[in-house]
């Protein structure tokens, strides 16, 4: 049953006239995502931008098949996601890694069970179960870990690392999943730049090695264009433009974060190479 | 307005209960009264402290604790399951909008059974099985389990609920199942609160099983019983501070439970 999914070649993305509301919003809110067509082949990589509450994280949801449409269809693998079975979902699911932008880390685990989490899609109860008393595969881990400069903090707890360590080490369970779309909301937000081009040139990395799907959304509009070879511009839940990298011009996104200039000028001190300046950290709730 | 006249409402209402409880502090202060309660106070000193009654109390204390800890884990056995059904953080289909009619139905049942088996109380619960088992700890251990197995399991399922879900989601999201979600998203955020909340519970148990005592269930209530009969008040006072000190130490045991999960 497994083999079947994953077997069966590809895993493009299709998305056909999508409107989505976010389930917490109120029933006369205007949809998050609305008239939304996209298609995304396989091994693609994707920066989603524009001005807040412009629809990125639904979009993100939406291809995450953690959201369910209002109206159009989304396709994964060229199977109706909505259509499926509540078991052929949970395991269509299981080839898919979303990663909020405030990384899910219970604060009393330590950093290697967290890390493995991301693995447990294609574990049996069992094996996850003896991994909490013993961790697998912590050598993967470690290596993970690595590529975000935090292998020394493998066996520490969630609740003593940074914001910016907390977000990479939410980025580096995209490694360890047994994944073949990421989809990876916001993931520089609580970094400085030097860390943040590290971190997305990790992904880009790994992700290109492993042909795996990445669609992100960015803030950073120059780690857009400088990472991406394709980008989409959303605003008010509809498609701006869908342009590679190189054709995204300063009218474009101008007219793109019209109103929100702020948005973008905090991006331009990056776009400029000048010394780096801290970027907002972002405080991370726990309890 | 509005707050004057709720505060008038509950202050007649109070009013009301009073007289309905024939609540009447004086009467303890009656001279009379005084005399009949200061002898039997008076009797509780000193403690009954001959070795053979001493022996005689630990062992029953044993057996208390015998008890409240037999009748927890049978709770727990019966609760920890019905949690892991009746709990929303768990529903799969609730991680797409909402949750669909046959798991919200089964949710609803599950909720259900634990109200009815925690609300009759496990003196009526002991009385059944006293019938059913005989006198003895067995009848004290299956009223505990059954009674806290209810409220075992709908405190659970709110801790559950109040918590941060969205790593349990996430994980879910990404594929997992739904116990693998539990042990790395769940469980890691909410087991110091579930620990010392069935600890508590272990605590009440004890004090649970001197009532049950009283109905034949065994255990240091059942010495209580006899000792209150007797009018030994010394014998009275020693049990009491063993229960005292069984509390206290259930007390202990859950400060450093919580210190070690830290």
């Amino acid at each position: 049953m497994l083999n079947q999914i994953t077997t069966s070649d590809n895993f493009g993305i299709e998305l056909r006239d999508v409107t989505a509301q976010h389930p917490v919003a109120t029933v006369h809110a205007p949809p998050a995502i609305q008239g939304l067509s996209l298609v995304i082949r396989p091994g693609e990589h994707v920066a989603i931008i524009g001005p807040s509450g412009s629809g990125k994280t639904s979009c993100l949801l939406v291809i995450a098949a953690a959201l369910k449409v209002k109206s159009g269809n989304v396709s994964l693998n060229n199977q109706s996601v909505w259509k499926l079975s509540a078991r052929k979902l949970q395991k269509l699911r299981g080839n898919l890694f979303y990663t909020p932008q405030t990384p899910p880390l219970p604060p009393r685990q330590r950093v290697i069970t967290a890390l493995l989490a991301a693995k447990l899609p294609r574990q049996s109860f069992l094996s996850s179960l003896m991994s909490l008393i013993y961790p697998r595969d912590i050598k993967e881990a470690s290596e993970a870990l690595g590529k975000f400069d935090l292998a020394d903090k493998l066996w520490q707890r969630v609740d003593r690392l940074s914001g910016g360590e907390r977000q990479r080490v939410g980025l580096a369970r995209a490694l360890l999943a047994p994944a073949k779309i990421w989809l990876i909301d916001e993931p520089l937000s609580a970094l400085d730049p030097t860390r943040a081009l590290q971190a997305i040139e990790s992904l880009v990395a790994h992700a290109k090695d492993q042909a795996i799907t990445l669609i992100t959304s960015l803030h950073q509009v120059d780690v857009a264009t400088s990472q991406f070879p394709r980008v989409i511009g959303l605003r008010d839940g509809r498609l701006v433009f869908d342009l590679p990298s190189g054709e995204v011009s300063k009218e474009l996104l101008a007219d793109l974060y019209r109103q929100h200039e702020h948005e973008l000028d905090q991006n331009k001190p990056v776009l400029l190479d000048s010394p780096p300046e801290p970027a907002p950290v972002k405080i991370i709730h726990c309890r | 307005m509005g707050r004057l006249f709720w505060s008038a409402a509950f202050v007649v209402l109070l009013v009301l209960a009073l007289v309905a409880t024939e609540f009447k502090p004086w009467i303890l202060l009656d001279p009379e009264n005084l005399k009949v309660s200061s002898r039997f106070l008076a009797d509780f000193f000193p403690p009954e402290t001959k070795p053979d009654f001493l022996l005689l109390v630990a062992k029953e204390a044993w057996r208390t604790i015998a008890i409240a800890t037999a009748g927890t884990f049978l709770a727990l056995l019966l609760a920890i399951p019905m949690t892991l059904i009746s709990t929303r953080v768990l529903s799969i289909s609730s991680l797409s909008g909402r949750m669909h009619h046959l798991p919200f139905a089964v949710r609803q049942v599950v909720r259900w059974v634990l109200i009815i088996i925690r609300s009759i109380p496990e003196l009526i619960w002991a009385l059944v099985f006293v019938r059913v088992v005989g006198l003895g700890p067995a009848a004290g251990v299956l009223a505990i389990g059954l009674t806290y197995a209810g409220m075992l399991g709908k405190v659970y399922t709110e801790i559950l609920e109040s918590s941060d879900q969205h790593v349990a989601s996430n994980l879910m999201r990404n594929g997992s199942g739904r116990l693998q979600a539990f042990f790395y998203g769940v469980l890691p955020q909410n087991s110091t609160e579930l620990t010392s909340y069935t600890v508590y519970r272990w605590e009440c148990a004890i004090r649970a099983s001197a009532v049950l005592g009283f109905v034949g269930a065994g255990g240091l209530g059942q010495q209580l019983d006899n000792s209150m009969r007797m009018f030994n008040g010394g014998e009275v006072a020693t049990i009491l501070i063993v229960f005292m000190l069984l509390v206290g130490l259930a007390d202990l045991l859950s400060a450093w439970l919580r210190k070690v999960m830290q």
